[in-house]
C-alpha cells in the first residue's frame, strides 16, 4: 500500500502535539518520522531532502502552516509532495484556501490512528491513481 | 500509546502549564496598549494549541474553556468586540480555571470543577454584538469539503511567496535544540560533579606534596601535569553543570504584571510596572525560591508604598504610581532589585511600632542608625499598618521574606526616602552549591565561612578588643564593630591563650561583625554538602564539606550567625 520506510515530517509548535501526532504514525506502522515547531524550520529541513510526506498544524507563530503549503508548491524540489493540513475546526472558508492552494487532504484535531490512516489511505490512492 | 500515554500527559501538562504563564503577562500589557493584533494573535494561538492538545488526551472540560475562551479571543484580534474590563477579567479567569484544571489532572484526584458559570460568562462576552455564528465541526460537511480536492494540482496563483515575511521570519526564530530533563537526573549530575570537585581537591593536594617531595621525578612531573588539566577540566565542567541548572528570571518576573495589575485594581491604586534584566540567567533553586519573598515585596510596594491618586495627586506627584524591578548579574551574584516611587517608609513609625511591639525598648531606639531602624522590619511580629488589609500587613511576610532569601544564602538591602519612594535590593549568589570559602580555626576546630561574606582579615592584639556594657568591641581604622569568639558561638573547646587574635570582618549588606578566631588556612574551592536532620534555617551551619585533606567540616552561615547574634542582643 505505502511505504513505511518514509521520511515523514511533522510541523507544529507545541512539543506535546508533535509527540501524539508522531505516536499516531507510529501505531500506523511508520518509523521515519522527524519534527519541526514551526513553518520556517519545517521548510529549511524540507529543503535539506530526503522526506516524502508533511503533516503540518495550520497554526504556528514565525510560519504558520498555509504559507508552508504555499512555499513547498512554489518550490520546484518539494511541490509534489504530500501534504496533510491539521486544523482545529473545519472552517470551510480556511479549508478551501488550502485545498486551492494544493494541500492533498485535511484533518480535524483531535483524531484517532484509524481517522489519520484513512486520510493516508484516500492521499496516496489519489497519488497512485 | 497507552505506554507513552503517561508520559505525554506529563509533558503536556509542563508545556500546558509554561503557555499559560504567558497569557497573563501579555494580557495585562494589552490592556496598557489597546487593541494589539499581534499580542493578540499570541494569546489566541496558546489557547488553541492547548484546546488540541487536550482533545487528544480527553481533557474535556481543558477543551470547553479554551474552545469558549478562544471564541472571545478571535472576535477580539478580528474586532468584533471591544475591549472591557469584563472581559479582560474573564479571559483572566479561564486562565486560572485552566491552570487548576491542570493542577486535577496532575495530583490525579479526579475533581471536576463547575465550569458552567464561566462558559456562560465567556458565551455572554460573545453575544454582545456579534450574530452567535459559532463555528460548527459537522463531519458531513467536511467530507463535502473533501470530495472536492483536486489531485495534488498545484495552482499557479498561490505561488507567490510574501518576500518581506521571508525574510523577516530566519531572524526571529531561534533554533534552539532543547531537551527536557528530568530535575532528580540534573541533581545527580550536579551533585557527582561536587563529588569530582571534591577528589580533585585531593588529588591537589596529595600531588603538590609528591612535587615538593620528588621535584625532579619525571614520573611524579607527568603526575603534576596531568592533574592539573584534570584541575582545569572540572572547573570548566562545574560551570558547565551550573549552567544546565540556570534558567532565565522571566519565568518568575512573568507572573509580576498579572499581581500589580490585581492589587492596584482591587485598592484603586493606579500602577505602572515596569520590569527590566528578565533574561537575567539564575539557579533553578533560586528560580523556586525566590517567587514568594518577591510577591511580598511587590504587595508591600503597591499596598503600603504607593499613595493613592488623591494623594499623589496633593503631593505633586505623577497620579500614576511606578514600581520597577530589575535583576542583573554583579560579578558572581544575582541582583534583584523592586523599586517603588512611592511614600517611602517612615523611620519614626517604624521605631514607634517596634517599641509598642516590645521589639526594641525607647533608648535603643534613640541609639538606632537609620539603617537599623529599616531593618526593623524584617524582625517577626512586625507590621506597620493597624488595620490588616486582605493583601498584605498581617505581621508576618517581610520576616519570611528575609529567610526564604537567606535561605538562598542572599540578603536583603532596603534603602527609602520620606516622599520618594524605596528600593528592596535582593542580593543572591550566582550558583549555590559550589562556592569559594576561607578556611579557619577556631580551638581545635576547622570551618570554612562563604567569602562572599568576608570583607576583610586582619590580625590584632588582644588589647585592642574593648568591651562596652557588655558587648566586646574592636576598633579597625576608625570604624567600631562588634566582635564575636567564634568558639564561643559554635560551643566548640577554647580559644588559643595567644595575643594576637586573627578577625573575619563579616558583612551582610549593611550589617557588619567581626569573628575572632586562631588562625587562617587558606582560600578553598568546596562543595556544600547538606547535612540530614539539621533545620539550616535555625542554625548558624550551611552544611558541611570535605577538604582537601579529607576532613569533614562545617560550612558557617553568617546569615544565621548574624540571626543568632540579633537574638542574643535582643533577650
Amino acid at each position: 500500500m505505502y511505504n513505511y520506510k518514509m521520511k515523514i515530517l511533522i510541523v507544529d509548535d507545541f512539543p506535546t502535539m508533535r509527540r501524539i501526532i508522531k505516536n499516531l504514525f507510529k501505531q500506523i506502522g511508520f518509523e521515519n518520522i522527524e519534527e519541526a515547531e514551526d513553518g520556517a524550520i519545517a521548510y529549511s529541513k524540507l529543503k535539506n531532502g530526503g522526506y516524502e510526506f508533511i503533516c503540518s498544524d495550520w497554526n504556528m507563530p514565525n510560519m504558520d502552516g498555509f504559507e508552508l503549503l504555499k512555499k513547498v508548491r512554489s518550490d520546484n524540489d518539494l511541490k509534489s509532495l504530500p501534504f496533510l493540513m491539521v486544523t482545529a475546526e473545519a472552517e470551510k472558508q480556511k479549508v478551501i484556501e488550502a485545498i486551492k492552494a494544493g494541500v492533498n487532504n485535511y484533518i480535524v484535531k483531535p483524531f484517532t490512528a484509524e481517522t489519520l490512516k484513512e486520510k493516508l489511505d484516500k492521499i496516496f490512492e489519489k497519488l497512485g491513481k | 500509546m497507552s505506554d507513552d500515554l503517561d508520559e505525554i500527559i506529563s509533558e503536556f501538562l509542563t508545556e500546558a502549564e509554561e503557555s499559560l504563564d504567558k497569557i497573563d503577562p501579555l494580557f495585562v500589557e494589552i490592556e496598557k496598549k489597546g487593541h494589539d493584533k499581534d499580542l493578540l494573535n499570541e494569546i489566541f494561538r496558546i489557547m488553541h494549541t492547548l484546546k488540541g492538545a487536550a482533545g487528544f488526551l480527553g481533557f474535556q472540560q481543558i477543551v470547553d474553556v479554551a474552545h469558549s475562551a478562544e471564541n472571545v479571543l478571535k472576535k477580539l484580534r478580528d474586532g468584533e468586540i471591544t475591549f472591557t474590563k469584563n472581559l479582560t477579567d474573564v479571559i483572566l479567569h479561564s486562565v486560572d480555571m485552566l491552570r487548576l484544571l491542570l493542577d486535577h489532572i496532575k495530583s490525579k484526584d479526579g475533581e471536576q470543577e463547575d465550569i458552567t458559570y464561566l462558559l456562560k460568562d465567556l458565551d455572554a462576552l460573545l453575544q454582545k454584538d456579534s450574530e452567535a455564528s459559532q463555528i460548527s465541526t459537522q463531519h458531513s460537511e467536511n467530507e463535502n469539503i473533501e470530495s472536492s480536492i483536486p489531485d495534488a494540482k498545484i495552482n499557479e496563483t498561490t505561488c507567490q511567496i510574501n518576500e518581506e515575511k521571508e525574510k523577516i521570519a530566519p531572524e526571529k526564530r531561534e533554533c534552539q535544540q532543547t531537551l527536557r530533563v528530568d530535575v532528580n537526573k540534573l541533581d545527580k549530575v550536579m551533585d557527582l560533579t561536587g563529588e569530582v570537585v571534591l577528589v580533585r581537591n585531593r588529588l591537589l593536594n596529595i600531588v603538590n606534596f609528591l612535587e615538593l617531595k620528588y621535584a625532579d621525578d619525571p614520573i611524579v612531573q607527568n603526575l603534576f601535569e596531568t592533574v592539573s588539566f584534570l584541575d582545569l577540566v572540572t572547573s570548566d565542567m562545574q560551570i558547565a553543570v551550573m549552567k544546565m541548572r540556570m534558567q532565565p528570571i522571566k519565568k518568575v518576573f512573568g507572573k509580576f504584571p498579572r499581581l500589580v495589575r490585581d492589587i492596584s485594581n482591587s485598592l484603586g491604586k493606579e500602577v505602572t510596572l515596569k520590569v527590566s534584566g528578565e533574561d537575567t540567567e539564575v539557579d533553578k533553586s533560586v528560580i523556586e525560591h525566590i517567587g514568594d519573598p518577591l510577591v511580598h515585596i511587590i504587595r508591600n510596594s503597591v499596598d503600603h508604598g504607593i499613595e493613592h491618586v488623591d494623594v499623589r495627586r496633593a503631593n505633586g506627584k505623577d497620579e500614576k504610581g511606578t514600581i520597577e524591578i530589575s535583576a542583573y548579574q554583579k560579578g558572581n551574584q544575582i541582583v534583584i532589585e523592586v523599586k517603588d516611587d512611592g511614600k517611602g517608609i517612615d523611620l519614626n513609625k517604624v521605631k514607634e511600632k517596634a517599641i509598642t511591639k516590645g521589639l526594641i525598648t525607647i533608648e535603643e531606639a534613640g541609639r538606632m542608625s537609620d539603617n537599623e531602624a529599616i531593618n526593623l522590619i524584617f524582625q517577626p511580629g512586625f507590621s506597620t499598618v493597624d488595620i490588616a488589609t486582605e493583601l498584605s500587613g498581617r505581621g508576618v511576610g517581610m520576616d519570611v521574606v528575609k529567610t526564604n532569601i537567606s535561605k538562598l544564602n542572599g540578603y536583603v538591602e532596603v534603602s527609602t526616602k520620606k516622599g520618594e519612594g524605596t528600593c528592596f535590593k535582593i542580593i543572591i549568589p550566582l550558583t549555590l552549591a559550589i562556592i569559594q570559602v576561607l578556611m579557619v580555626r577556631a580551638g581545635k576546630s576547622y570551618y570554612a565561612i562563604p567569602l562572599s561574606n568576608i570583607e576583610e582579615t586582619l590580625k590584632i592584639s588582644k588589647k585592642d578588643m574593648t568591651s562596652v556594657a557588655g558587648q566586646n568591641i574592636v576598633n579597625i581604622r576608625g570604624r567600631v564593630l562588634p566582635i564575636y569568639e567564634l568558639s564561643a558561638i559554635t560551643g566548640g573547646n577554647g580559644a588559643d591563650n595567644e595575643p594576637q587574635r586573627y578577625v573575619v570582618v563579616i558583612a551582610l549588606g549593611e550589617t557588619k561583625f567581626c569573628l575572632a578566631l586562631d588562625e587562617l588556612l587558606g582560600q578553598e574551592e568546596i562543595v556544600i554538602k547538606n547535612i540530614d536532620g539539621l533545620q539550616t534555617d535555625s542554625s548558624y551551619v550551611l552544611g558541611a564539606t570535605i577538604t582537601g585533606e579529607g576532613k569533614v567540616v562545617l560550612i558557617l552561615d553568617p546569615a544565621g550567625i548574624s540571626r543568632y547574634k540579633l537574638g542574643l542582643i535582643n533577650t
